[in-house]
């Protein structure tokens, strides 16, 4: 059964479609993440559900019933804003209990549920203090407990980790999650990182223009994008501009910037135009020395960049384009390193390029 | 460090220019005052010394300490009111977009923009016996007799209020727009109703900007002469028409000095109750 349920859900400012006829149904429990560039319309779309935005049209169904033109105080969502929005004159406590004190719960029950959630995100012993005495992930901590104590039926994250450095952020992904998890509380999470979207989601909505271009697992969008908008948003990828030349049953033949190039694959007919993405990681490259298989290209590596656990070259194929290639660093594998200017193997399997139809 | 310890003193040279300024036109002036006040004034002489003979009349005359507390009470009623009629254009100005808030700036500015007299000439055509308000509300049969709209108290705090609104709205809309937007949003998911909103997480919120306005207006209100004379007629006399009285009229310099002293502490007291409310609420 659907918890949460957005059906073609619109915003417009005047000619502008903000939100443009978006359906979508989130299950109990279910952690969904809305991705895209600024402007794409996730944060609006969020705003509808929290009840601070009216749609222009559209229904939205959290717990059976239709929350147009409810007010934010009368839905059951709890927020954690980008910036935590904490009130900086209360303590910790008296932050977290703002909620139940709202719904003129008796003080004893009040103090008891207070006291459950700040246990729950390890922060009683800071409870007395004021937000401005906390760090950044502790402040996010008690924005969580706050949002959470109120026992909403969806939880609404709007780019929570936006203001925390790197490690801090890696860590309170993990532990949001596991909270999440332990709660089984559906969750609309917003944010413009792809990694925050790829670790974290139970599904992907990826957003552009107002418009949902796919949703799917993590693994979906990453693996089989619907478009080359998505392709290009996740991850790093090589695209190009193919047309099919032959076909043998299931196998295709293409050819792209001088290439050409055998794969399988069902839908393909004579020359269709299409755009096929490879993602850097599937890429091999070799040694030039080491025999040459006859389906591998030839070429030198033009640029390259160390990342720590990869290394990235860019490899310019003869009488082809250059390619964007993720090598691992790890120095158990059969590790190798090249220096820019090296003649080198490219080996494309037909695994590797995924064509976007 | 020795460096910016170095800057940090050599810093200070840019106060000398002002501090000539405030030496000459406060300073000086502020303990020429002070020794004039404890001065003696007897048949137009006054003779420099140690006497409390001014304060001991202010004190004990019956009068001048009524007048004290009449102007401070005066006062307070013109800050209270700035503070409620100023709060809600502060809050539509921190709301409606820059093109209008402009427009609401300008419009609460603009007394400051006329001269004093103009501004008092038109209140008398407006609000005297014969004025505007009275023609129209005679003419229309509404009441017979003119309604006293000046020269009371009334006339006085309307026409007080109506320059020194300027001075309480813009310190509150600075704390009010220094106040996130998702404050409330916060609130209001949390189940906070509007009036629930305003109470918990504006108002407190927006202390420092009440407290701002009302310590500027209430001493500027305890200041104010020229208005309170054209408004109030004979009917309501405030401390610094007594000062004015004792200067022009008596020449009495030493009680003159001795009153404006008085003002000047109560404005101090003003200013301590006003930070440490501040101070409580902070803790």
């Amino acid at each position: 059964m659907s918890n949460i349920q957005l059906k073609n859900l619109t915003k417009k400012y005047g000619s502008f479609n903000a939100v443009d006829s978006i359906n979508l149904s989130i299950k109990n429990g279910e952690f969904v993440t809305l991705l895209g560039p600024s402007g794409c319309g996730k944060t609006t779309t969020l705003r509808m559900v929290a009840g601070f935005i009216k749609p222009t049209s559209g229904d939205l169904i959290i717990g059976g019933s239709n929350m147009v033109g409810v007010p934010p105080q009368n839905r059951k969502v709890g927020l954690v804003f980008q910036n935590y929005a904490l009130f900086p004159h209360m303590s910790v406590r008296k932050n977290v209990a703002f909620g139940l004190k709202m719904k003129k719960m008796q003080q004893s029950l009040i103090a008891e549920k207070v006291n459950k959630i700040l246990e729950t995100v390890q922060l009683q012993e800071l409870s007395e203090r004021m937000p401005s005495e906390l760090s950044g992930g502790q402040q996010q901590r008690v924005a969580l407990a706050r949002a959470l104590v109120i026992e909403p039926e969806v939880l609404l994250l709007d780019e929570p980790f936006g203001a925390l450095d790197k490690n801090l952020r890696d860590h309170m992904r993990i532990e949001l999650r596991d909270l999440q998890r332990k709660l089984n509380i559906s969750t609309i999470f917003v944010t413009h990182d792809q990694d925050e979207a790829l670790s974290m989601s139970d599904r992907i909505v990826v957003m552009e223009n107002g418009k949902i271009c796919q949703i799917g697992s993590p693994s979906e969008i990453y693996e089989n994008p619907a478009s080359v908008f998505v392709a290009g948003f996740l991850g790093l990828s090589n695209i190009f501009s193919a047309v099919c030349t032959k076909i043998i049953r299931a196998k295709k033949t293409i050819e792209f910037e001088g290439l050409t190039i055998e794969i399988e694959s069902e839908k393909l007919n004579k020359s269709d135009k299409i755009s096929i993405m490879i993602r850097p990681e599937n890429i091999q490259i070799y040694k030039k020395k080491n025999d040459s298989k006859k389906e591998d290209f030839l070429g030198f590596i033009k640029s390259k960049i160390y990342l720590g656990s990869t290394i990235q070259y860019q490899v310019k194929i003869k009488d082809g384009p250059v390619i964007l290639i993720n090598a691992n660093n790890s120095k158990i594998l059969n590790y190798q390193d090249f220096d820019t200017n090296e003649e080198v193997r490219v080996h494309l399997s037909k695994n590797a390029i995924y064509p976007i139809i | 460090m020795e460096k910016i310890d170095n800057n940090k003193i050599s810093s200070w040279w840019l106060l000398v220019p002002t501090s000539f300024l405030y030496i000459i036109t406060f300073f000086i002036p502020l303990i020429t005052l002070l020794v004039m006040s404890f001065s003696r004034f007897e048949s137009s002489v006054t003779t420099v010394g140690f006497y409390l003979d001014n304060y001991e009349k202010i004190l004990t005359d019956g009068i001048t300490l009524k007048i004290f507390f009449q102007t401070v009470e005066l006062s307070l009623m013109i800050t209270l009111f700035c503070l409620l009629l100023g709060y809600p254009v502060a809050m539509l100005m921190r709301r409606v977009g820059p093109k209008a808030r402009l427009w609401i700036l300008l419009l609460v500015v603009s007394p400051l923009l006329t001269s004093i007299i103009v501004r008092n000439v038109a209140w008398v055509l407006i609000l005297g016996r014969s004025g505007m308000i009275n023609d129209l509300l005679i003419s229309w049969g509404l009441i017979s007799k003119p309604l006293p709209l000046m020269y009371n108290a009334f006339g006085v705090v309307l026409a007080v209020v109506h320059v020194y609104l300027s001075f309480m709205v813009l310190p509150l809309f600075a704390a009010l727009s220094s106040i996130n937007n998702s404050l409330e949003e916060a609130a209001a998911s949390l189940g906070a109703k509007p009036l629930s909103i305003f109470f918990n997480v504006t108002l407190p919120l927006s202390l420092p900007g009440i407290m701002a306005g009302c310590t500027l207006v209430f001493i500027l209100s305890m200041g104010v002469y020229l208005t309170p004379v054209i408004m109030g007629g004979n009917f309501v006399v405030t401390l610094p028409m007594l000062i004015e009285d004792a200067v022009r009229n008596r020449y009495n310099w030493p009680e003159a000095s001795a009153m404006a002293l008085l003002l000047l502490v109560a404005i101090g007291i003003m200013i301590v109750i006003s930070s440490s409310i501040q101070k409580w609420v902070k803790s």
